[in-house]
C-alpha cells in the first residue's frame, strides 16, 4: 500500500468513527455528510458473479407451487408444493420467500430444497427480505398500542440471528450490495448500515420526496420514490433532485402512471399483486457524474403490454402485445426483458427492438415470478415468433376487446400519433370511424390526434370516409363525421364539400356534429357548401332544438355571409328579422349584420 | 340550379319577402299573417284552416310557409294539410321533409307523398325505409305497399329481415308467387309472428294466387310452429267457409285438424 492510500484508509477510518457513534436509526444520527456516505460506498462494492438464466415461477390455485425453470433451455429444474406467500427473492445462493403464516424459508435455487427457515414472531409482520452469499436480512413491523415498531434482522445461513436493529416508526424492504445493507427509513431516508454488525454507516436524507424503495443493481445502490430514481453516490449527501444524481422517465403522457419500483412501506407490495403487472422496468447506470438509464432505456410494463421509451426523448421505440392473457411478472435483465404469463409462458423480448427472442409453454397458471438471469440474452430473435412492428402492434393493443386498458389504449393512440405516414393516419382514422367497440376515451383521443396531425395525404382517405352515409337497411352507422368535417377543413379539402353538404342535411347525422360539419363548409365554401348553409339555415331558425345550443346556424349564416351571394346575404338578414327565429339566433344575426365601425 | 325547395324558399324571400308577399284573397293573406303569429297555437289555427280551405291558392301559401321554415308545431299542421290536398306541387317540399331532423315531420311528410299519385314520391318513399326511426319507416312502408310499388320489393325483404312488422304486411300487399317462395325461405330469419303475418295477410287478398301458390304458403305456415300459424291457419279456414273444397283450404284444414290432435 502506498504512503498515499495508507493516509486515505487512516482518514476513512477515522471520519468513519467520528461520524457513525450513534446508535442506529437514532434521531440523533447526522445525515447526508459525504465522508459518511463515501465510507459507505467504499463498502457497498458489487462481486461479479457469473451468468444467471434462472426463473421462480409461482402458481395459482389452493395447492401453490414454486417452480425453478432455467431460462437457458426451457426446461423445469424442481417443483414444489409450497404456500408461497410473498415475492420470491433470489440471490446466487439462495432464494427466500414468506411461508405461510410465520416463516421466512431458504431453497437451494438448483434444486428447491429448503436450506433454511426463520421462524417470524406472531406479531411481526412481514416487509421484505434481502441476500448476499452469508446472511439473509429482512424488514419486519409490529403494531402495538399506538406504536410502530420495526426492525431490519440479519441472520446467518443456519437462521441464527446475528444482529436486530428495531426503531419506532417505519422501515421498508432492504437492499444489500457488498457489505452494505440498505433500508428506506421514516420516508424520507435511505439508512445504510454495516451487513455485519448491523451498525448505521450512513444515513441519506432526500429533502424533495418521499423515498420508499431501495434497490442494488450491478451498476449500484438506487434508490427513490414515484417520480424517479437516485444513484447512490457522493452527490447523495446534497439530498435534493437537482444535487443528487437523480435521473426520471419522460413518457409523453399524463394518462400513464410510472411507477419505479416496489413501494418498501406496503406491506401488500411484498407479494405478487397488480403492482407486479404495472410498472416501470429499468437499469440505472452512474453517467458522467450522474445518473441515466441504461441505453435510455425504460420499459413500461402494463398488463400484456410493454412500451419501450428512450426516456430521455419520451419517444416510444417499440411496443410489444402479448395475446389474451396478462403478463404476471416482468424484469428488464439487461439484453432482454424476461417474462412470464399467467398463462404459463415464460420468454424474453429484446430490449433494443422488441422482437421476442424465446417463448417457452409451462402450461402453469402463474401468479407471480422471480428472475434471476442478469445479462441472459436469450439467443437471437425469432422470425417465427411475433413481429416487432411498431404500427401493429399499437393498433393491436388499441383493438384489444379487453375493456380494462383505457390509459393504456389512450397512450397508444398517442404513440400511433407520434409515427409520421398515411398508414399512421389510417389506423387513427379506422378508430374515428368505428360506430361502436372502441372505449370513447380512445376515440375521443384519436379525434384530436387525427384532426391535428394535418396529413394532407390522407385527404383522399377522408373523402373515401365521407361517402359513408347512413343507411338503416344497409346497416351502415357513420361515425366520426364531425371529426373528418374538422380534418378536411384544416387541409382545406374543397372536394370534401358535397359529402360534408349531405352529412349537414342527413337526419342521422347526430346534433352536436352539426356545428362542426356547418364549420367546414363555411370555410370551405362553393355551390354545395352554400346551398348546404342555406337549407339549414332556414329549416331550423325557427326549431327550439336548436335553442340551447344555436351554433350551428349561428355558423352557417356566417359562412353565407362570407362564402355567398348577395341573395344569401338576404336570406340572413330575412332570418334575423323574421320574428319566429329562434331568439338567441336572431340576437346573433343582428349583431352580425351590424354594420363595422 | 338542382330544384330544390330551399333554394325556392331563398328566391322567395328575395323576391318580395315572405312576411309582406300580398297574397289573394283577403282570407288567405289573413291566414298568411297568422301564420307567422308569435303565439304556436294561434299560428297553427291558421294552418289548420288553410288546409280546409277550398282555396286553390291554399296550397300555394303552405308550400311558401315550409319553405321558409316556421316552428315545428306549425310545420306538422302544414305537412298534414298537404296530406289532405293531394296536390303533385306538394312533391318537392314533401320530399324535402322527409330528410327533416324531427321524425314527427318526417312522418307527416311520408303520410303526404303516400297520397300523391305522382311518381316522383316513390324514390323518396323508398329511401324512408332507411330512416332511423320506426315510426317513418313503417309509414313509408304501409304507402308503398298501399301503392303496390313493386320496386320497394327488395328493401321491404330487407326490412322485414331487420324485423320490422309493417314490412310484413306491405309485402303481403305486394305479395307474388315468386315472392311467396322468398319468404317461405325465411323461415328463421325473421320471427315467426312476422312472417306468419305476412303470409296470412295474402292469403286473405282475394287476388293473391293461382290456387297453387297458396298451398304453398298453407304448407309453408305448417312449418313454423306454434301459436302464430296456427291462428292464421284457423282464421284462413274460416274466412273461405263458403269454398270447402278448396285445396289451401283443405290443407289448412288438415294442418289445423293435426295440431289440434284429431
Amino acid at each position: 500500500m502506498t504512503r498515499a492510500r495508507r493516509c486515505a484508509s487512516a482518514l476513512v477510518a477515522c471520519v468513519a468513527a467520528a461520524g457513525c457513534g450513534e446508535a442506529t436509526f437514532s434521531a440523533h444520527s447526522r445525515d447526508n455528510d459525504v465522508n459518511d456516505i463515501r465510507h459507505a460506498m467504499a463498502m457497498a462494492q458489487y462481486a461479479p458473479s457469473g451468468p444467471r438464466s434462472m426463473g421462480y415461477l409461482v402458481t395459482t390455485g389452493p395447492d401453490k407451487q414454486l417452480v425453478g425453470i432455467d431460462l437457458a433451455d426451457g426446461k423445469i429444474r424442481w417443483q414444489e408444493k409450497v404456500d408461497v406467500r410473498s415475492r420470491v427473492v433470489a440471490g446466487r445462493t439462495l432464494i427466500v420467500h414468506r411461508q405461510g403464516e410465520h416463516d421466512l424459508v431458504g431453497r437451494d435455487p438448483a434444486t428447491g430444497r429448503v436450506l433454511l427457515t426463520i421462524h417470524l414472531e406472531p406479531s411481526d409482520k412481514y416487509v421484505g427480505v434481502t441476500l448476499d452469499d452469508e446472511r439473509v436480512y429482512y424488514v419486519v413491523q409490529s403494531t402495538g398500542g399506538a406504536q410502530r415498531t420495526s426492525s431490519v434482522i440479519a441472520v446467518d445461513r443456519n437462521g441464527t440471528q446475528l444482529w436486530r436493529m428495531p426503531v419506532t416508526g417505519s422501515i421498508g424492504a432492504p437492499a444489500v450490495r457488498g457489505g452494505v445493507v440498505a433500508v428506506p427509513y421514516s420516508y424520507q431516508n435511505v439508512a445504510l448500515i454495516d451487513a455485519k454488525t448491523g451498525k448505521e454507516l450512513a444515513r441519506v436524507r432526500a429533502t424533495d420526496e418521499q423515498i420508499t424503495f431501495v434497490r442494488s443493481l450491478p451498476e449500484g445502490l438506487f434508490y427513490g420514490g414515484s417520480s424517479g430514481i437516485y444513484l447512490l453516490d457522493e452527490k447523495s449527501a446534497n439530498g435534493s433532485k437537482a444535487g443528487s444524481s437523480y435521473a426520471s422517465v419522460q413518457l409523453g403522457s399524463d394518462q400513464i402512471r410510472t411507477f419505479y419500483y416496489w413501494d418498501g412501506y406496503q406491506l401488500d407490495q411484498a407479494n405478487y399483486g397488480a403492482f407486479d403487472r404495472n410498472r416501470l422496468l429499468w437499469r440505472g447506470e452512474p453517467r458522467a457524474g450522474s445518473v441515466g438509464f441504461h441505453d435510455d432505456l425504460a420499459i413500461l410494463h402494463s398488463y400484456r403490454y410493454f412500451f419501450a421509451f428512450d426516456a430521455k426523448a419520451a419517444k416510444l421505440r417499440w411496443a410489444f402485445a402479448y395475446p389474451r392473457v396478462d403478463v404476471v411478472a416482468a424484469d428488464d435483465v439487461g439484453p432482454s426483458v424476461v417474462f412470464a404469463s399467467a398463462d404459463g409462458d415464460v420468454g424474453a423480448i429484446d430490449t433494443a427492438t422488441g422482437a421476442v427472442k424465446l417463448r417457452y409453454k409451462t402450461g402453469l397458471r402463474l401468479a407471480g415470478a422471480t428472475f434471476d438471469a442478469d445479462g441472459f440474452a436469450g439467443g437471437a430473435a425469432d422470425a417465427k415468433l411475433e413481429s416487432a412492428d411498431l404500427l401493429k402492434t399499437l393498433e393491436q393493443i388499441v383493438w384489444d376487446p379487453d375493456a380494462r386498458f383505457t390509459a393504456v389504449k389512450v397512450f397508444a393512440v398517442a404513440a400511433i400519433g407520434e409515427i409520421p405516414g398515411t398508414d399512421a393516419t389510417a389506423a387513427l382514422l379506422k378508430i374515428v370511424l368505428k360506430e361502436s367497440g372502441v372505449l370513447p376515451q380512445v376515440q375521443k383521443r384519436a379525434d384530436e390526434i387525427l384532426v391535428a396531425r394535418k396529413d394532407t395525404g390522407a385527404a383522399p382517405l377522408y373523402l373515401n370516409a365521407l361517402k359513408l352515409h347512413y343507411d338503416y337497411l344497409a346497416d351502415r352507422h357513420p361515425h366520426g363525421i364531425d371529426t373528418l368535417a374538422r380534418a378536411c377543413a384544416l387541409l382545406d379539402a374543397k372536394d370534401a364539400a358535397p359529402e360534408l353538404a349531405a352529412h349537414l342535411l342527413d337526419p342521422a347525422t347526430p346534433q352536436g356534429a352539426l356545428k362542426e360539419l356547418s364549420a367546414a363548409l363555411a370555410g370551405l365554401g362553393g355551390k354545395d357548401a352554400v346551398r348546404a348553409l342555406r337549407e339549414l339555415l332556414l329549416t331550423y331558425r325557427a326549431d327550439p332544438m336548436f335553442l340551447s345550443e344555436p351554433s350551428a346556424l349561428t355558423i352557417a349564416a356566417e359562412g353565407l355571409l362570407k362564402q355567398g351571394s348577395s341573395d344569401d346575404k338576404r336570406v340572413v338578414t330575412f332570418v334575423a328579422d323574421e320574428k319566429r327565429t329562434i331568439p338567441p339566433l336572431a340576437r346573433y344575426l343582428k349583431t352580425a349584420l351590424q354594420p363595422k365601425k | 340550379m338542382k330544384l330544390n325547395v330551399f333554394t325556392f324558399g331563398a328566391a322567395l324571400v328575395m323576391a318580395t319577402g315572405w312576411a309582406g308577399a300580398p297574397a289573394g284573397a283577403a282570407e288567405l293573406d289573413s291566414l298568411k299573417q297568422q301564420l307567422t303569429d308569435a303565439d304556436d297555437e294561434k299560428a297553427a289555427d291558421a294552418a289548420k284552416k288553410l288546409g280546409e280551405s277550398g282555396d286553390a291558392k291554399a296550397i300555394d301559401v303552405i308550400l311558401d310557409a315550409l319553405a321558409v321554415g316556421a316552428p315545428p308545431h306549425v310545420q306538422a299542421v302544414l305537412l298534414g294539410d298537404l296530406a289532405g290536398k293531394k296536390d303533385a306541387r306538394a312533391v318537392e317540399v314533401l320530399k324535402h321533409y322527409t330528410r327533416n331532423r324531427n321524425p314527427e315531420l318526417r312522418k307527416k311528410a311520408v303520410i303526404a307523398l303516400a297520397e300523391l299519385a305522382d311518381a316522383r314520391a316513390v324514390p323518396a318513399l323508398i329511401a324512408a325505409l332507411s330512416d332511423p326511426v320506426e315510426d317513418v319507416r313503417g309509414a313509408a312502408a304501409l304507402a308503398l305497399g298501399k301503392r303496390k310499388e313493386r320496386s320497394a320489393i327488395e328493401p321491404l325483404v330487407k326490412l322485414l329481415e331487420h324485423k320490422d312488422a309493417a314490412a310484413a304486411t306491405a309485402l303481403a300487399q305486394l305479395a307474388t308467387p315468386e315472392l311467396a317462395h322468398r319468404m317461405a325461405e325465411m323461415i328463421g330469419r325473421v320471427p315467426d309472428a312476422l312472417l306468419c303475418s305476412a303470409l296470412g295477410e295474402m292469403l286473405k287478398r282475394p287476388d293473391f294466387g293461382p290456387e297453387p301458390i297458396r298451398v304453398e304458403v298453407v304448407k309453408t305456415l305448417s312449418k313454423v310452429p306454434g301459436i302464430d300459424s296456427t291462428s292464421v291457419l284457423i282464421e284462413y279456414v274460416a274466412a273461405t267457409e263458403k269454398d270447402k273444397m278448396r285445396p289451401s283450404r283443405v290443407e289448412a284444414q288438415k294442418i289445423v285438424d293435426q295440431r289440434s290432435g284429431q
